[in-house]
Parts: structure tokens; C-alpha cells; sequence
């Protein structure tokens, strides 16, 4: 599964609820062509967390509206963008999606 | 597989989502998609509809709300992704197929 996303860029953010979130990535998909990796509901109370993957100016792009509209549902937890994660990065991040 | 407009509404508890859902179905012709409960007792419910269908399930949640919201909002033309994203929760949860 992580074959197709090795060598893209990614971008990660996390909001204290889902509303947010998928607000969130619905602008990032609107404004940038990037692709969601996958939305997780970790433990963490009831946040989500979302990544997303493309070329680094689009993941830039992407979070900066991601950011933007998500920040107005929800309290933003972290948010981060790599633009070329290593392997074993790689590994880390497509584990935990199906957890 | 292209949604019009996704209602979400966030509360705590199923037994609140099951209420919230009521009372937006009720409301106007909205159609649940499905809900995500997993996490930290906060349920979030998904609904799609036309954008003013939708809107005004949502809005009676915001005008009168059975329980406490934690949050809710309209997309109106969700993107691809999106629509993808929400799909994939329906099939895990077991609501679409």
C-alpha cells in the first residue's frame, strides 16, 4: 500500500474532533491536488488525525487551507509537513492507518 | 459515488447520536450515511442530502439541541476525497455497502 505514496511528500495535522478534520481535508483536497492517506481516530480524547500526500508545494498549499478551515471547528493538536519522509518513516506512517 | 452536501454533527455518546440522528432525519429529507463512534465516547454522525436539506438538519441541531454538540458542520460539494473518505467509514461501520 505504501509503495504508491514512496518519494511523495506528507502532510499531517491533527484537530481535537472529526468535524474538523474532515472539513479540514475536504478543503486541502479542494485547493491542491494531493490524496488522503488516511483518517485515524487515535486515543487521543476524540481527535483525528489526517494525512495527506503529494508533491510539497501541493501538501504546502494543502495544509495551509487545511489549517485555515479546520482551525475554525476545532482546537489544532500538531500539524506538520516532511518533504521527502525516509523508509523506515514510511513504514511508521502506513502501520498505523488499519490499526 | 458524488454527495451534494455532508451534514456532520459531533456529540458524546451513541445513545446522543442515536437522538441527534432522529431528529434530523425528521427534519427534513436528509439521508444518514453513517456514524463514527470510536473514540473517546464522541460520536460523529455523517448525512448527505442536497445543500438545503442538509443545512436545515444541521441548523435544527444548532437551534435546538438534544444534548451537548461538541461540533457540527455543512460541506457543500465535498471533493472526491472526501466523499471517498466518508464512503470507506460507511463500508467499515457496515452502513453502505
Amino acid at each position: 500500500m505504501s509503495q504508491q505514496y514512496a518519494g511523495k511528500a506528507i502532510g499531517v495535522f491533527e484537530f481535537d474532533n472529526l468535524v474538523a478534520c474532515i472539513v479540514a481535508l475536504d478543503a486541502a483536497t479542494k485547493t491542491a491536488d494531493v490524496v488522503v492517506q488516511g483518517v485515524e481516530r487515535n486515543r487521543l480524547k476524540s481527535g483525528a488525525c489526517v494525512k495527506i500526500r503529494g508533491s510539497v508545494s501541493d501538501v504546502r498549499a494543502a495544509m495551509d487551507a487545511a489549517l485555515r478551515e479546520g482551525g475554525r471547528l476545532g482546537k489544532l493538536y500538531s500539524s506538520t509537513v516532511i518533504a521527502s519522509p525516509a523508509a523506515d518513516t514510511e513504514t511508521a506512517i502506513a502501520m498505523t492507518i488499519n490499526k | 459515488m458524488k454527495y451534494q452536501a455532508l451534514g456532520l454533527v459531533e456529540v458524546l455518546g451513541s445513545a446522543n447520536a442515536v437522538r441527534v440522528v432522529d431528529q434530523m432525519v425528521k427534519t427534513s429529507s436528509v439521508e444518514f450515511q453513517t456514524w463514527h463512534t470510536r473514540c473517546g465516547g464522541h460520536a460523529t454522525v455523517f448525512l448527505a442530502g442536497d445543500v438545503s436539506a442538509v443545512t436545515a438538519a444541521v441548523d435544527s441541531i444548532k437551534n435546538n439541541p438534544p444534548c451537548e454538540v461538541t461540533a457540527s458542520a455543512v460541506i457543500s460539494g465535498p471533493s472526491e476525497e472526501t466523499s471517498r473518505i466518508v464512503h470507506d467509514f460507511g463500508v467499515a461501520n457496515g452502513f453502505l455497502s
